[in-house]
């Protein structure tokens, strides 16, 4: 008894790890911050640096504050701006970062639907060295892979189909190394709208030395997808590389939504084997009528 | 005197191909005449040895090295990466669902044929101001590195593949987690929407009774464009799918879509 006690216990933890990635999925619409300039623990950030922090979902700014201590503890001033179009909080500082340790508060911001309110962030930094000042250079993006994805969406109740492209950044540089540098990525063709002129912005990511990122979109039409993308620095000062596009033609995805209820088809040896039974049944019937009737 | 030798003569052969003589004229009578005009030709230039060299010495394929052999794929280590002049082809080219391939890249009008190319003087760069038009302008030694341009609504454009980009919307489709009303055709002919978590779209349309206000309205006229005037009286964000401001979109959102529309 007490073996299958012990059997049923671990069979309920082994359920409960299973399913622990779907447990940790970011609430539906929550605007978390999901990434920070300066990087935590960056340790070159130039006494110039803008900051910024790009919120997951839209959300409403109400002046909610932002705080950058020093190592001292002495609050640094800051004026703060909300980016609706692009979900990004920024703070400028009103005067030069001072050498050293420093740590910055961004708040949890409530959602643009008035939702729940998303996670903050505080991130800690080292200022050192001299102030950015030359734009940065890129040799723009360097390859391109893709797959299908059946994402399991913590809004809906089913599942999404994306495809998830996986672009290699190619090398960059900048005066002040390439930890403070963030990506822009930019769809140039799409085969949704096929008469796409104007390159739309995806995604803000910091940037990975010899890296790849993700970018995932619906998979309702395949066909011709092309990226680019620049990066900048930490004052904003943009790269070229935008001018080098990956292409890479997607295919329709296999999976398809559901079927509608219907009765399986019947194999014929299923159907012979109904209607031999049937034929048995009532030969029995009429043998037994039959036999009432001759006795009757 | 050159020995005519079969690689010489099929040289020749697929040069005068390349150049489209023979297969000028549709009439099958003067196509006959020009292929053995053809052969005598090949026959003639592989004696002289006036061979004009490979079939790619014209560098069909633009990789800038005339004479290689074959036309090669863009890119070598891609499985399935295909060949650029066959980038139109059909879709037996493509690769299958996940696929690593090379980027396709785009060819370059101004890139400048070898046999048009003179090595030993360069063009020199004249610099000039930076446009977003896929040169180097300034001579700099990097192309289109423009500063982003304020948007109204927030944001940057910034120069990419030749071209200002958009200026970012806040989502792409809708705002996440956010719901919109959709009609049904069944039951209570009244539904919901929620878009899912990336902004990309929205879900299936939920069933759901309808709100008091136009529950009567949903029995007497089922789904139609009376429910959906319901829908829009009483403040609700809903699907245009009876096309009631008559602009042809039945995918559009009418009413209350501050908090779910991206603009």
């Amino acid at each position: 008894m007490r073996s299958w006690s012990r059997c049923a216990f671990g069979l309920v933890c082994l359920a409960a790890l299973s399913t622990s990635g779907y447990a940790k999925a970011a609430p539906c619409g929550r605007p978390d911050v999901d990434l920070t300039f300066p990087a935590p623990n960056e340790t070159a950030v130039p006494p110039n640096a803008q900051l910024s922090a790009h919120y997951a979902s839209p959300a409403r700014y109400d002046d909610e504050p932002v705080t950058l201590t020093d190592g001292a503890g002495n609050g640094r001033a800051l004026s703060v701006f909300y980016d609706d179009a692009e979900s990004m909080l920024r703070a400028t500082p009103e005067s030069a970062l001072s050498a050293g340790y420093h740590e910055l508060t961004w708040p949890g911001l409530r959602g643009a639907g008035g939702g729940s309110v998303g996670r903050g962030s505080t991130v800690s930094f080292f200022v050192q060295g001299e102030p950015d000042s030359a734009p940065p250079s890129f040799e723009g993006l360097s390859g391109i892979e893709w797959d299908l994805s059946r994402d399991q969406d913590p809004c809906l109740d089913g599942l999404q189909d994306r495809f998830v492209f996986r672009l290699a950044l190619g090398q960059a540089s900048d005066d002040r190394g390439t930890g403070v540098l963030s990506v822009r990525v930019f769809q140039t063709k799409d085969p949704q709208s096929p008469e796409l002129t104007a390159p739309v912005p995806l995604a803000t990511r910091a940037f990975v030395a010899n890296g790849t990122l993700e970018v995932r979109r619906p998979a309702t039409k395949a066909g011709l997808t092309c990226f680019a993308a620049v990066v900048q620095d930490s004052l904003g000062q943009v790269s070229g590389g935008g001018e080098r596009e990956v292409c890479v033609k997607t295919r329709e995805s296999p999976f398809f939504d559901g079927c509608t209820l219907s009765p399986q088809p019947r194999r014929p040896r299923q159907e012979a084997f109904v209607a031999a039974l049937a034929l048995l049944a009532m030969g029995l019937r009429l043998r037994r009528r039959g036999f009432a009737c001759a006795n009757g | 005197m050159f020995p005519i030798t079969a690689a010489a003569a099929n040289r020749c052969y697929t040069w005068l191909r390349v150049i489209g003589l023979p297969f000028a004229c549709q009439a099958e009578r003067t196509r006959r005449s020009l292929g053995a005009a053809l052969i005598v030709l090949a026959a003639a230039c592989a004696r002289t040895g006036l061979l004009p060299g490979d079939l790619d010495s014209k560098d069909l394929d633009s990789n800038g090295a005339g004479g290689d052999s074959s036309v090669e794929p863009v890119g070598t280590g891609g499985r399935l990466s295909k060949p650029l002049l066959d980038r139109d082809a059909g879709p037996d080219l493509e690769a299958t669902a996940g696929g690593a391939q090379e980027p396709i890249e785009e060819p370059r009008l101004e890139d400048p044929r070898p046999e048009d190319a003179r090595p030993e003087d360069p063009p020199a760069c004249q610099p000039r101001a930076e446009v977003c038009n896929e040169a180097d302008d300034d001579c700099d030694g990097a192309v289109d590195d423009l500063p982003g341009e304020a948007c109204p609504g927030g944001g940057f454009s910034f120069c990419v593949a030749g071209h200002m980009s958009a200026c970012p919307r806040r989502c792409e489709v809708c705002v996440p987690g956010s719901v919109r009303v959709c009609q049904n055709p069944y039951c209570t002919f009244w539904g919901e929407q929620e878009c899912a978590a990336d902004g990309q779209g929205f879900g299936g349309c939920r069933e759901q009774d309808p709100p008091p206000e136009c529950a009567a309205v949903a029995k007497k006229h089922q789904e139609s464009p009376e429910l959906e005037r319901c829908c829009l009286d009483n403040g609700y964000c809903c699907v245009d799918e009876h096309d009631l401001d008559h602009d042809g979109n039945r995918s559009e959102m009418l009413g209350a879509c501050e908090d779910i529309a991206c603009q």
